[in-house]
């Protein structure tokens, strides 16, 4: 991920004021957005409101009027994608008449399936296949943490599920998150719920019943903060026992 | 040649011919999987391919983008099977040999695509410049910053660019890429683009990333952009001698 410092007191609107729901019609994909949630913001009435669409090298851009008049196109159609899977939506506010000045934006938002709950959206460690030559697993940090399956391994679905694999790759990725939240990046905060890292600590705090976070200046602290955690996580996972007994069927053929 | 693309069989033999170029570089393009139903399917309506040498990136695209019209292929992007047919067709191409006839490929995502991977999907070298030069579909020469080069060495203005989604399909940003970067009349990058220092590329896409916070930079046309860069890009706004 690329860190970029945000000097313009850029408003960061909150993914869970804007929502987007995916319309299919025989393969033809659409979509509509409600922006109600952007009158929760102390907003110029007078910016402009854009809606883009984007994944890989494929964008589109659509207005959507101003913030006092939100005034979808009529052609909503995401004509330049072939399937809705890993489409992801932005919603900038710009300035009226200062140049293209960004106000407010928000990004990475998932689309919503007609259907689908809200609290359905992203899991907060999603599982995916994909080639990874000689490794079993990886964790991929576009965005948001993946878990990544070697594709190539067959049905990455089950492996993902079965005891032996979760006995062993869960806590290694619970701490290697944990590292990267509260070491690399020194994260502290726990409270927003657009930033995967508050997601990550607060999972951490609630599941393993631990207390606060050392400061971050405390790197050793830390160092045995996560280790206490991936300890209560595994034992709240039954880790050991679930890799006993695969390992004594393994060992009885 | 007609239009194939390789099926699961026959990516796994074309990936096993790359494994086996590590071990014997002069190992022979095994070209019967390109046209065996086993390996491969045709693609219909029957489209021809030809054999050529492509000058640069651009000249591939374009050619593929007049294939896949005449195919009525519209979505092809993440097509795996299609991409790395074409990449074994055109192997003198995508890996040529060299005086001695030896291949030596680089990282397998170059010739095999892999196309959920946001670092690796714009790597492939035939899939990569296609989708550029798609995403600039009505004028893909204001890209020809990242298809100018030769096809089996994309270099670091393609890296550069290409791995950052907000910057690559972004038409101002890629019309001012390219005429900070490219000398009009070589077509090739000018000197000093693709180093780390002041005013190249490498720089170029660190000061858009801290743009891209302040300004929408997908409202901007390429003449606002060059009109706020810092001085340091002075010397490849002049037009090169």
């Amino acid at each position: 991920m690329i860190r970029r410092l945000n000097y313009t007191g850029r408003l960061r609107i909150q993914r869970k004021d804007v929502r987007v729901l995916l319309k299919e019609n025989e393969g033809a994909l659409s979509f509509d957005a409600n922006l109600n949630g952007l009158a929760d913001y102390d907003l110029p009435p007078d910016a402009s409101v854009f809606v883009e669409a984007y994944r890989q090298t494929v964008w589109m851009r659509f207005p959507f009027g101003r913030v006092d008049a939100i005034n979808p196109p009529a052609d909503r159609k995401l004509s330049e994608f072939d399937t809705p899977e890993d489409i992801l939506f932005r919603v900038k506010i710009t300035a009226n008449g200062d140049a293209h000045k960004l106000i407010a934006e928000a990004d990475r938002i998932p689309l919503v399936k007609l259907g689908e709950k809200e609290g359905e959206r992203t899991p907060l460690l999603p599982v995916k296949p994909q080639k990874l030559g000689d490794e079993i697993f990886r964790v991929d940090y576009e965005h948001h943490p993946k878990l990544l399956i070697n594709s190539e391994l067959g049905d990455w679905r089950s492996i993902a599920k079965s005891p032996s694999f979760v006995a062993i790759a869960y806590p290694t990725v619970l701490r290697e998150i944990l590292v990267r939240v509260l070491i690399v990046d020194k994260h502290d905060d726990d409270a927003n719920t657009d930033d995967w890292r508050s997601l990550w600590v607060r999972f951490a705090k609630l599941s393993t019943g631990l207390g606060d976070l050392p400061d971050q200046k405390d790197i050793d602290e830390r160092f045995i903060w996560i280790d206490s955690a991936v300890a209560a996580f595994s034992s709240r996972m039954q880790t050991k026992e679930r890799f006993s007994e695969f390992w004594k069927k393994e060992a009885a053929q | 040649m007609k239009l194939h693309r390789l099926n699961k069989t026959g990516i796994e033999l074309f990936s096993y011919f790359l494994d086996a170029l590590e071990n014997d570089p002069t190992q022979t393009l095994p070209k019967s999987i390109l046209e065996d139903s086993t390996t491969s399917e045709l693609i219909t309506p029957i489209v021809e391919v030809e054999q050529r040498i492509f000058d640069n990136r651009f000249n591939a695209a374009e050619y593929f983008d007049g294939v896949f019209s005449k195919a009525g292929l519209s979505v092809v992007d993440r097509d795996i099977g299609l991409w790395s047919w074409l990449t074994l067709f055109y192997l003198d191409e995508t890996c040529p040999p060299n005086k001695g006839k030896e291949r030596f490929p680089g990282h397998r995502a170059r010739y095999i695509p892999e196309v959920d991977n946001f670092r690796l999907y714009y790597r492939h070298l035939l899939a990569g410049p296609y989708r550029i030069y798609k995403a600039h579909r009505q004028n893909p020469q204001r890209a020809f910053a990242t298809l100018c080069q030769p096809i089996d060495k994309p270099g670091d203005i393609v890296e550069s660019f290409a791995s950052r989604q907000e910057l690559i399909t972004n038409p101002a940003i890629m019309e001012v890429a390219t005429q900070l970067y490219i000398d009009p009349k070589t077509k090739l990058p000018k000197r000093g683009a693709q180093t780390k220092n002041a005013g190249a590329a490498r720089r170029l896409v660190d000061i858009l990333n801290q743009f891209d916070v302040t300004w929408d930079l997908y409202a901007m046309l390429s003449k606002e952009i060059l009109e706020v860069l810092p001085e340091e890009f002075g010397k490849f706004k002049a037009p090169a001698i």
